[in-house]
């Protein structure tokens, strides 16, 4: 494994070789109205055949020849074309224009090539229905082929056979550890937000480390640069307001979002009302972004990010039923802080860098407060238990444009992470608090090679370095990670690459007193850093002159010492230590084929995607040592996605899911054991662990938006969606029972069936947005053209 | 008007659970034999013989006619009888130190067999009962009670523990109606504190069953914890601790039932995980196994017994 590593390390630096000059072209490109960056626009001179896409900060870097045409493209705008009239080094900031109408618009098929990366615009995002009527960042990627959910309504998801916590969500480049709200059934991140998603199945640029499955890069918006403007929507599930606007003559923006569910309240009052009781319950989430951004000028740019975000479980004593002054008070809150200071700076038309700054902090803590009356004395208990991370970090990443057909970035990254995964307090016993606190400092640095070997050759050496210091104990590990890109035309290109990558955490779920908790432990001498090697092939090409794209990749993957509780634990109560209860040194393999139509224009729009996945895990004390199938593997998937513009302001969009049924264990008779006493007791007999699937889970969502205008003259959306339209069960699990009625329990010795429970039956939801513009002078209460509905120009999504 | 009528259908549909008989066909499960002992030493040896059934049978079938057979590791042979139920009994009294191989023949199945070697008893010694040892979470009273287990590191020693009293109880007659007097032994709960023993509690069973796996001596202090509420005793009962040496196939066993019993327990939120149960029947399903007791009787006062 070291030889093949060195011999990779030695290619890396073989290739450092200068290649070429030309002059070099850098800049951002932005929208021209609002300023926000444009990410993924095309960047390309024609006569030299070479291009560029901007990267998520919406920067370019092109080497060319003198008295070069290049052109700049980004779907829903007008493509600009620039003249470079001297040889010297130049940096432009281009600002694009949108376009109204989507049919004048001509898909480039100079786009650069990526692979194992999936960009979603904000306008996509937008566009996919969803379970309570918005959109949702995960609900979105798992219509990805080989991203799969852990099961029904859930925004869990497990890329490419890999475990839950092995993806990584970044925003603005700082992970967030915590994504979840309603324990998996929403994400926290809240669409108003964002700008782009980036999501990456395998193949990570070396920037990106320290989880094993998934990227997921999360690039927010900025703020309107130039009027201040902001929407309120309305859902079943929460509320939530944006604003946004210019500061400080239009060289700062701010951007602010939250959002709030409604039925805390609801929860509260309907518990109260009930006799089945004598409980109070509510559960509710917010979270809150904030990010101020300042452009002194044109080369750099500050911004400043805000990120909290809370779920809240809690039941009380009903203060008028309580007797001997007997109160309960039981919670769980979960969730993140995140706050990051960013600085951007083009130091010259060669080299760009970003410097960031973070603070982010999970916790999950579930308590007890409870408290009597025993002769004339208040005698009080109080318990909390908390599993938390802190991750202070430092990130450097620098672009240098090296040559023409050379590109390098380079960058690290220091972290000092404290994890407490068990902390323990009662107030009445003698030790009261029981914790261990590990001090971890996580570092890496790494080197992003991207060399034009050829016109149609392009090599992607990359090396990753990452150490993880654990109290005293130490892991090093040497990540390279290669890429190579044949073009056989200009619209279709193979790809071939591997990659290294380590994780130096272990997510595990465990049972608390209410609700599961993800507890993060650190890599120990026992619990080693996670490891997986993965190798991929992809082609990927454009019909029609863009009309149409497809794509197809097969992958394969290998794991190591992954971490699962043993069997039998449900909790880490009673516990020395969290590495008794813990099995590790587990093995995974995964491989597949993912394949992808997309129709990219049109009044339909949409997209075809089949996969096949297999996954397995393998642990010595599990299944008696034997491999077994992981939990989640589904192993085919196909999902459907279209959109269509009905016209008179309306759109529709459907999503259609068909996946096989995850694996369980069967249930094949019964049979007598000497159960409790020394008397026989009849038992289930089950076969193997996860041999056999539970029936296919496929699923019918449907959404129409109606854009309309109100009364004052402000542009607003009413959502209407189904989500499992045909009502659908599908199966989360399977039990046994003597008949359908549930009323009796189970009784063994009579004839079983069996049975399966689904979560979510049809469920119809509707949501309202309303965008203000706070910069508008008197609204006119006027009804628009029937022409200019259909050149209705949103907000934020054209 | 669409907008009313979907905010009127919005209320009707709530977000609940749904059930419904699966109706895939499942192959046909394969009827095996089943043969279930707990062999105790110096008792007489009693085993039990049945047939496995699909899911959709009523209750198993005990096998009447099963040719059962068990041989010592002398070399003494014993064919059992039939008695009821599916109960076979033997000549044979199990010994410590000695193996058993029982063998069962049922007309049509593959002959079925499995061993068992009865295990030594652990000496416990040095038992200490604390009356007021703590307080707990809602300000109850919390005994101790700690003893010594001899252990012999050179081999793998497997134990079931349990705290227990015993003594005369009202029960139910349900012939007659009436409350009786009868001779009862009952299980008491007992629990141990994170911070105490890491050899007990690195068992996915907690306090069930252990093994000296971890064990770094020949002796191991245990200490047990008890709440006044699983004290609550009559004057006449006797509480007494019970250390069984179990054999490897019961000790795999109870840790299997454990998960068996918890894994559909789950909380909010967790899959059922259905979990087979260890078994060392070659050819057939069941435990053969056996134990033997220890056992130490103390009073709710401070005292400290040999």
């Amino acid at each position: 494994m070291y030889f093949n590593k060195c011999i990779i390390a030695l290619i890396v630096l073989l290739t450092m070789q200068h290649l070429g000059y030309a002059i070099s072209v850098s800049g951002f490109v932005r929208d021209a109205q609002t300023g926000e960056v444009l990410i993924g626009a095309n960047v390309w001179e024609k006569s030299q055949n070479v291009g560029t896409s901007t990267d998520n900060r919406g920067y370019f870097n092109l080497k060319v020849g003198a008295a070069s045409e290049i052109s700049i493209s980004y779907i829903g705008y007008k493509t600009q074309y620039i003249v470079l009239k001297n040889s010297k080094d130049s940096f432009i900031n281009v600002a694009l224009e949108s376009v109204l109408n989507l049919e004048e618009l001509t898909v480039t098929a100079t786009r650069e090539k990526t692979y194992d990366l999936v960009r979603i615009s904000a306008k996509e995002l937008m566009q996919i229905p969803s379970m309570a009527g918005k959109p949702d960042v995960i609900k979105a990627l798992l219509l990805q082929p080989g991203v799969l959910a852990s099961s029904e309504g859930m925004s869990i998801m497990m890329v490419r056979g890999g475990e839950p916590g092995q993806n990584q969500y970044l925003l603005d480049n700082v992970p967030l550890i915590y994504v979840n709200h309603l324990g998996g059934m929403f994400s926290v991140f809240n669409p108003d937000m964002i700008n782009s998603i980036d999501f990456y199945k395998g193949s990570f640029p070396a920037r990106h480390g320290g989880k094993l499955s998934s990227i997921v890069d999360i690039t927010q918006r900025e703020g309107d640069i130039s009027k201040h403007q902001g929407s309120f929507s309305l859902g079943i599930t929460d509320a939530s307001v944006a604003f946004e606007g210019p500061l400080a003559n239009k060289k700062m923006s701010y951007i602010v979002t939250a959002r709030k569910t409604l039925v805390d309240a609801l929860m509260i009052g309907a518990t109260a009302i009930s006799d089945a009781n004598n409980t109070l319950a509510a559960y509710g989430f917010h979270d809150v972004n904030a990010k101020i951004s300042y452009k002194p000028n044109n080369k750099n740019s500050f911004s400043l990010n805000l990120y909290q975000g809370d779920d809240y479980l809690n039941f009380w004593s009903k203060p008028w039923k309580i007797k001997n002054d007997e109160r309960t008070h039981v919670n769980q809150q979960w969730g993140n802080w995140l706050v990051s200071g960013r600085w951007n700076s083009v130091v010259s038309a060669k080299i760009f860098t970003e410097n960031i700054v973070s603070f982010s902090r999970y916790r999950n803590k579930s308590g007890l407060d409870f408290s009597y009356k025993e002769e004339n004395t208040i005698k009080a208990l109080t318990q909390l238990n908390r599993a938390s991370v802190n991750d202070f970090s430092l990130r450097s990443a620098w672009k240098y444009s090296l040559s023409k057909n050379w590109n390098i970035t380079f960058g690290g990254h220091l972290g000092f992470l404290m994890y407490e995964p068990d902390y323990n307090y009662i107030s009445t016993t003698p030790t009261k608090t029981i914790s261990t606190i590990h001090q971890s400092i996580e570092s890496a640095v790494y080197v992003e090679n991207k060399i034009q070997i050829a016109p149609s050759l392009l090599f992607q050496p990359s090396l990753r370095l990452s150490n993880f210091n654990n109290n005293g104990e130490n892991f090093f590990e040497l990540e390279p990670r290669i890429n190579l890109t044949y073009s056989i035309n200009n619209k279709h290109n193979v790809n071939l690459s591997y990659m290294q990558v380590s994780q130096n955490s272990h997510l595990v779920f465990i049972e608390t007193k209410l609700l599961k908790r993800e507890v993060w432990l650190p890599a120990t001498n026992t619990l080693r850093p996670e490891l997986s090697d993965q190798y991929s092939a992809s082609w990927n090409g454009q019909f029609a002159n863009g009309k149409y794209s497809a794509e197809a990749n097969v992958y394969f993957k290998q794991m190591q010492n992954l971490v699962t509780l043993k069997e039998g634990y449900e909790n880490m109560y009673d516990i020395t230590g969290v590495d008794n209860k813990i099995e590790w040194n587990g093995r995974g393999t995964a491989y597949g084929l993912e394949c992808m139509i997309k129709k990219n224009t049109g009044n339909w729009t949409g997209s075809l995607a089949y996969a096949y996945s297999y996954s397995n895990r393998q642990f010595a004390n599990i299944n008696n040592g034997q491999s077994y199938e992981f939990e989640y593997n589904r192993p085919h998937n196909i999902s459907l996605n279209v959109s269509r513009n009905l016209g008179k302001n309306w759109t529709m969009s459907a999503i259609w899911l068909w996946q096989s049924g995850t694996p369980y264990t069967p249930e094949l008779g019964k049979y007598y054991t000497l159960n409790y006493a020394t008397e026989p007791a009849i038992v289930i007999l089950y076969g193997d662990k996860n041999s056999s699937h539970m029936q296919p889970y496929h699923r019918l969502d449907v959404g129409f938006n109606h854009h309309i205008t109100t009364k004052r003259g402000n542009k607003a959306i009413w959502t209407y969606s189904l989500y499992n339209a045909y009502n659908r069960i599908n199966s989360v699990s399977y039990y046994l029972d003597n008949d359908k009625s549930r009323d009796n329990s189970v009784r063994l010795d009579r004839p079983l069936q069996l049975y399966k429970t689904g979560l979510f039956p049809i469920i119809p939801s509707i949501a309202y947005k309303v965008y203000f513009d706070f910069d508008k002078s008197k609204p006119k209460p006027e009804k628009p053209q029937k022409s200019e509905k259909r050149k209705f120009n949103w907000l934020y999504m054209e | 008007m669409f907008k009313f009528i979907f905010l009127l259908f919005v209320p009707i549909v709530l977000f609940g659970a749904c059930h419904a008989l699966v109706d895939d066909e499942f192959a046909d499960t394969v009827q095996v034999p089943v043969l279930n002992a707990v062999l105790q030493a110096d008792s007489s040896i009693k085993v039990h013989v049945s047939l496995s059934a699909k899911l959709s049978d009523a209750a198993p079938l005990f096998a009447s006619n099963a040719l059962v057979s068990i041989t010592d590791s002398d070399g003494n042979i014993d064919t059992l009888k039939h008695t009821l139920d599916g109960w076979y009994s033997s000549k044979l009294v199990a010994r410590v130190g000695k193996t058993y191989t029982c063998v069962a023949k049922l007309t049509g199945f593959k002959t079925i067999e499995a061993s068992t070697t009865v295990p030594h008893p652990t000496v416990i010694d040095s038992l200490v009962f604390t009356d007021n040892a703590s307080r707990g979470e809602e300000g109850e009273k919390i005994s101790a009670i700690t003893f010594r287990l001899h252990n012999n590191k050179a081999i793998h020693s497997f134990w079931e523990i349990k705290l227990k009293s015993r003594g005369m109880q009202s029960v139910f007659d349900m012939d007659s109606k009436t409350f009786i007097e009868e001779f009862t032994v009952q299980n008491r709960y007992f629990y141990i504190r994170p911070e105490q023993d890491s050899v007990m509690l690195s068992e996915p069973s907690p306090l069930e069953v252990f093994s000296n796996r971890k064990m770094k001596g020949n002796t191991h202090q245990v200490k047990l914890y008890v709440d006044e509420y699983a004290l609550r005793i009559s004057e006449s009962d006797t509480l007494f601790i019970e250390l069984n040496s179990i054999d490897q196939s019961f000790y795999n066993y109870k840790k299997s039932l454990y998960i068996y019993v918890n894994s559909n327990s789950g909380g909010l939120g967790s899959m059922a995980q259905n979990y087979k149960l260890h078994t060392n029947v070659k050819n057939g399903l069941g435990l053969f196994t056996s134990t033997s007791v220890s056992s130490k009787d103390f009073e709710l006062i401070n005292s400290t017994i040999q």
